[in-house]
């Protein structure tokens, strides 16, 4: 008994209140897409093991809905198109919200 | 290395002329031999020669030989070697014998082949269906080759396949699929007379998601994400096995800094694992203080792994050909510094827990197995383990860096949840030390080698001992280097059958606490 209340008293509170602290630098979160002249694109689609990445025409799409956060993608990627940052926070309201698409060849 | 030659020699001179071919591979030796004979000589092997059932793969190859194949593979501990035992089933006469009355372990991977190849056990007592709920309107066999996948299956006669009580005193009681708790789904139906429980039969594969078959025709680096995605808290030792199996056919070692960070990843898994689970127990009798207090250390467990590898259940690590992420010294220095404070704070929850009477008192001879049962049913891991089945892959059939590692397997008599419950403590302090050994002696070196193409329709076989038991995966490739076959038994496969034999005998309310103690996922055994 006094052994149970030794070690509530000893831990104390844990849990925690928002806004938690970021993601460690080594986690792998959502992958951003931004439109850079010459990438490799069929190499990073070919990378993609769920088909998260495709080509449109001359767009590169990217699905969020599909997308494991592998981090494939961005190491077959030649320029910094994309990359992958922290960020965990990846709810949307709508299924349409989670595509993203730039054009093939335009430079942002 | 003589003794093996020796046995090998020997079970094959038994066989005789009934052999058909005999095929050695890595650690393997397959014979093939006419499905006649199978009865006889697969008893032969379990109950004179000590081996033990390992898995069971059917596999569809009429675009190689115009014939189902069976294997069924034994693994024989004291030599490590398997004996792999190969049957061929025309597709005219989907039929082979059953050895299910002789060896109860069968009973499983014979109605799964009935379901998802069409091949049918002749002698099989209860050739219910298992993977599918009711019987099939019209014959749809998923993992035949020409299978075309049409949507919605039907099904009916839904309810019938449970035992039928005839007397008025028992009461039958339904629990789920959808359970109160935030676990997965099973059917369970008690038949109790009074508090007791007299019958239990449980019905699960809800979350058969066919995984088998999606990998088929996936390459190796695809499959690996799929893989990893069985099921929630075994990713390691799932990735790991089959890491191992191609890695087998391909005839390659991994670098020994590779072997050593698998390991360590393994242990982190086991004790995330382990920690968690006793905590968990203690919610089976109400017990809020042991309850928050596991998942307080586990949670703590899992921010490390986030902070080590980027993935708090530890995915994406391993590489096929070794892992995809090193360990940094500094990195070493904090998994050291948090399994110090983790001892102790461990070693407070165990005495908590041990000395609470009214905790005691729960788990003492409740859920009890005997060895015999444990046995017959092939039961693996720590359910194994705390009946006195003493079996340890990672001892009996070392892989990664176990084999240059000190520990103890730990083996307790009772079988009851309080020696499943010590089983786990103690194999977290085990966990810690193993750990402390892989970081002092860490080589240096490469962390992942190149996997050449593999021979095509070679088979091959990876196993890890996973917090639950071990997990065996059988691979067989195509000739552009594709999944032609995969097999995944996993530890809760081989111990479901066994819950259903623990409950009778014990009080309704005990179900929960017995259920906990062997914490067994339903996902990596439906697939």
């Amino acid at each position: 008994m006094f052994d149970m209340l030794r070690k509530i008293w000893q831990v104390g509170t844990v849990t925690e209140k928002q806004p938690f602290e970021p993601a460690p630098k080594k986690y792998r979160g959502k992958i951003e897409l931004t439109a850079q002249k010459n990438t490799n694109w069929e190499e990073c689609i070919a990378a993609c093991p769920t088909g998260a990445l495709c080509m449109n025409v001359n767009k590169i799409r990217l699905f969020y809905g599909n997308c494991i956060q592998c981090g494939n993608c961005v190491k077959i990627c030649n320029t910094d198109a994309l990359t992958q940052t922290t960020d965990c926070y990846q709810a949307v309201n709508a299924k349409k919200d989670l595509f993203i698409s730039v054009d093939k060849d335009e430079e942002k | 290395m003589d003794s093996k030659r020796r046995m090998i020699k020997k079970i094959v001179q038994q066989l005789g002329n009934r052999l058909i071919d005999a095929k050695e591979q890595a650690n393997e030796t397959v014979l093939h031999i006419d499905k006649k004979d199978l009865p006889e000589i697969c008893q032969y092997l379990y109950q004179e020669q000590g081996a033990r059932l390992f898995t069971m793969v059917g596999n569809d190859e009429r675009q190689i030989n115009t014939m189902f194949a069976l294997y069924y593979v034994f693994v024989v501990d004291e030599i490590r070697h398997f004996m792999t035992i190969k049957i061929f089933v025309e597709e005219n006469d989907p039929t082979f014998p059953s050895l299910a009355a002789h060896m109860p372990a069968f009973n499983w991977y014979e109605r799964e082949v009935n379901d998802l190849l069409g091949l049918r056990a002749i002698g099989h007592p209860n050739r219910i269906p298992l993977i599918f709920h009711g019987d099939q309107m019209e014959a749809v066999y998923p993992l035949r080759k020409d299978y075309i996948e049409t949507g919605m299956l039907h099904f009916e006669n839904e309810a019938l396949h449970f035992v039928e009580y005839t007397g008025a005193d028992v009461t039958e009681i339904p629990v789920g699929p959808i359970h109160a708790g935030i676990i997965e789904p099973g059917h369970f139906r008690f038949g109790a007379v009074g508090d007791t429980v007299l019958h239990l039969d449980a019905r699960l594969f809800y979350t058969h998601r066919g995984i088998e078959k999606e990998l088929e025709g996936k390459t190796l680096e695809q499959a690996m994400f799929l893989i990893e995605r069985i099921c929630c808290v075994c990713n390691v030792s799932h990735a790991v096995a089959f890491a191992q199996a191609v890695e087998t056919a391909a005839n390659v070692t991994i670098p020994r800094r590779a072997a050593y960070i698998r390991t360590l990843y393994m242990e982190l898994e086991r004790l995330y694992n382990h920690v968690g689970d006793v905590g968990n127990i203690c919610a089976g009798y109400g017990f809020a203080v042991g309850n928050s207090q596991g998942a307080r250390m586990r949670e703590l467990l899992l921010r490390l792994n986030e902070e080590l590898t980027g993935h708090r259940y530890l995915r994406g690590v391993i590489a096929l050909g070794g892992v995809r992420q090193d360990i940094r010294k500094d990195e070493i220095d904090r998994i050291t510094n948090h399994l110090n404070e983790l001892d102790t704070d461990f070693q407070d929850l165990a005495d908590i827990l041990l000395n609470h009477e009214i905790a005691v008192d729960r788990m003492e001879t409740t859920g009890r197995l005997s060895l015999k049962q444990v046995t017959e049913l092939e039961a693996v891991g720590v359910a194994a383990r705390a009946s006195g089945r003493d079996i340890d892959c990672r001892r009996d059939l070392p892989y990664a860096a176990y084999d240059q590692l000190n520990f103890a397997v730990i083996v307790q008599e009772e079988g009851d949840v309080l020696a499943r419950i010590k089983v786990r403590i103690l194999e977290v302090f085990n966990s810690i030390l193993l750990i402390r050994q892989i970081l002092q002696d860490l080589p240096e070196g490469d962390i992942v080698t190149d996997i050449p193409k593999i021979q095509p329709y070679k088979t091959s076989l990876g196993w890890t001992e996973s917090a639950r038991g071990e997990n065996c995966h059988w691979l067989m490739v195509d000739q552009d280097n594709k999944i032609y076959r995969y097999r995944i038994r996993s530890a809760a496969y081989s111990n479901w059958p066994v819950v259903a034999v623990a409950v009778p005998g014990n009080i309704v309310p005990d179900f929960p606490l017995i259920n906990k103690s062997f914490e067994l996922c339903y996902s990596c055994c439906d697939r």
